[in-house]
Order: structure tokens, then sequence, then C-alpha cells
């Protein structure tokens, strides 16, 4: 080490109050640019989880009402779909009830396959 | 000439996959050269005959200076793929490298203005180089706020694209700043063409600094860009694996 002691390395000659606080600026720096991403990543992939989980149960609540009344299953249908994100499984809903207006067998076994489709 | 991998490199999926294997390796290398070059700077190099131990700043200076400048031109490149090939993953680069640059470019300047306390007796003058480094943070900031002000991705990175090009004049003017006008700042140290004005024992760790911190910038766009991926291709079904896989890595 070219210092003597730990003091002189903190005092550097009276340069020390200008390097110590630029190399803790640069660490700040350097930890802004990792956490930030890192974050980041938690949150889409939380935000991505909810999505994927959002279409899962739309699809189970929609096969367990396949057995009932084709208007029960609708209103059931509603109550439960979680109301949050928007994204392609929201907009799909209205092709379904547009389909669902076909013949009864025909339309579930279709659908059934959109949404494995979907969530695999 | 084959074109495949340049059409491979532009697929978020593929990108996503080879940096996933890529990324440690870089993190520990950055880490390790960083922790080298920056302890070397600061404790066993002997201070400089004119400035004393001040200049022991430049091992953070100058790496982030150059690549500060270098992010730069390496989003003006993607913006110029965004445009011509409307490459999706040049205009998520060009995204991710801004809050970088923007960073190194702001510690480029507060750590000149601490340094130029005890050598130039001042925290800032208007001087050429001083100045065009802070129109180059002010682009940084611009082109981050021109993408949240644009809903529209296309949009955004048509704009964000035209906007960083218009802005590459500055690097030109940033380095030959300190010749064309007469400035504070010292001229370069470092030159491609001629053999350094620098002892080597000084010399040594500035140049791993500088490589660590390139690298450094390598892992965190890395880390930025992943996250833009899973972000902009929440839709397919790669990503949906991904995620139920477990937080993906």
């Amino acid at each position: 080490m070219y210092f003597e002691s730990f003091a002189s390395l903190i005092h550097m000659d009276g340069h020390g109050m200008y390097v110590w606080p630029t190399y803790g600026i640069g660490l700040l720096i350097i930890a802004y640019n990792i956490i930030s991403p890192l974050r980041a990543r938690k949150r889409i992939v939380a935000q991505i989880q909810r999505q994927v989980r959002g279409s899962q149960s739309r699809s189970k609540s929609f096969s367990q009402n396949n057995s009932l009344s084709q208007k029960k299953s609708f209103s059931h249908k509603k109550s439960h779909s979680p109301a949050a994100d928007h994204q392609p499984g929201a907009t799909d809903d209205l092709s379904e009830k547009k389909k669902a207006a076909g013949p009864r067998v025909k339309v579930s076994t279709k659908n059934q396959g959109v949404r494995e489709g979907e969530v695999e | 000439m084959n074109w495949t991998f340049f059409h491979k490199l532009g697929s978020p999926k593929w990108f996503y996959e080879i940096s996933g294997k890529w990324l440690p390796w870089l993190a520990i290398l950055a880490a390790l050269l960083m922790a080298s070059g920056l302890i070397w700077g600061l404790m066993f190099t002997p201070p400089d005959y004119l400035q004393g131990n001040s200049y022991r700043i430049i091992f953070l200076h100058v790496p982030t200076a150059f690549l500060a400048q270098a992010i730069y031109v390496m989003m003006a490149c993607a913006g110029v793929v965004t445009l011509v090939w409307k490459m999706k993953l040049a205009d998520m680069a060009l995204k991710c490298c801004a809050p970088i640059g923007a960073s190194f470019c702001l510690l480029a300047l507060v750590t000149g203005a601490i340094w130029g306390k005890p050598t130039w007796g001042t925290w800032w003058v208007w001087d050429a180089r001083l100045t065009s480094m802070l129109i180059l943070l002010f682009l940084y900031m611009g082109v981050i706020a021109l993408r949240g002000a644009i809903r529209n991705t296309n949009t955004a990175a048509k704009a964000c694209a035209i906007l960083t090009l218009v802005g590459v004049i500055n690097i030109p003017i940033i380095k030959f700043s300190v010749q064309w006008w007469n400035t504070l700042h010292q001229g370069a140290t470092l030159k491609l063409t001629e053999k350094p004005s620098m002892a080597p024992e000084m010399l040594w760790p500035l140049l791993i600094s500088i490589a660590a911190f390139y690298l450094f910038f390598t892992v965190v766009l890395i880390l930025r860009l992943r996250t833009e991926i899973l972000d902009r291709e929440r839709r397919t079904k790669w990503v949906h694996k991904i995620v139920a896989a477990g937080a993906g890595n």
C-alpha cells in the first residue's frame, strides 16, 4: 500500500475530503444501476404472474360452469372473473360469449381448447 | 453474406435465453475488475507530482465519462437499426441504455466538479468540455422524458430514435472541445494513436477500471433488457412458462 497508516489513507494529504465523497457517490450510482433493474424485474414478473393466474382461474370457472345451464354459467362467471388487469384474456370474453350462443357441446370443447392453449 | 445471425439477434426470446447464460460470468468478472481497479487506484498508486492525491478521482471520472459518450453512440446506432429495420430489440436497447447513460453522465459531471475544486479552485466553469457534457445529460433526460410522454410503443420508438440521432452531433463536440477551444479541462490522457502520457503504475489501474465499467454497463444493460423483454412479450407462451417456473432467471 502506498499510505503508511489508515489515518493517512483517509486524510490523503488534505485531498481525502474530495476523493472519498467522490467514491461514495460513485458507489451510490453503481448501487442504483443494480437495484433499479432488479426491482423493476420483480414488479413485472409479479404482474405477469397475476395475469397468468387470472386467465387460469377464468378457464377453471368456465369449465366448472359448463355443467350448469348456459344462462347461469354466464352470471356465475361474471362474478368470479378477476376484474383487475386488461389483457388479451379479457377481450376474449366477448368472442366467447358470441361463440357460446351456438350449440352447447361444440362450444364448450372449443373454448376449453383455447383456454388451455393460452395458459400453457 | 449470411444474415440469419442478424435476425436471431433481433429475436427477444433468443436474446433472453443466451443472455441468461452470460449474465453470471459477466457479473463476476465486472465485480472482480472493478474492485481491483478501484482499490489499486485508491491505495496502491503513488500520488501525482502536480495534483497530489486528488488525481485518484480519475479512476472513477474517466471510465464514467467515456461510457456516458459511448452509451450515447450506442443508442444512436440502435436508433438507426430501429428506424431502418424496425427491430424490436434495438428499440428496447435504446430505452434501457438511457437511464444507465444518464447516471454515468451525472457521475462524470459530479466527480469532475469535485476534482475541479482542489485542482482549478472552482466547482464549475462554463467551459466547452463541461458545458457540452452537461448538454449530453440533458439529451439523455430528453430521450427518457420523450418516451414517457408517448403512450404508443411504435411512435415512441421512432421519436426517441430520431431525437437520439439529432443529439449525436454533441459527441464530436465533447471529444474535440479541449482542442477547439481554450478550456480549463486538460487534454486527453489516453490516445489510441500515441503512447499514453501517464506512468504505467497509474495507467494500469485506470485501464482496468475502464474495462470494469464497460463490463458493468453490459451487465446492467442485460438486466434491464431482460425485464423489458418480459414486459413487452408478456402475452407469449414462452414468457408465461418462464414466469410459471418461478421468477425466471
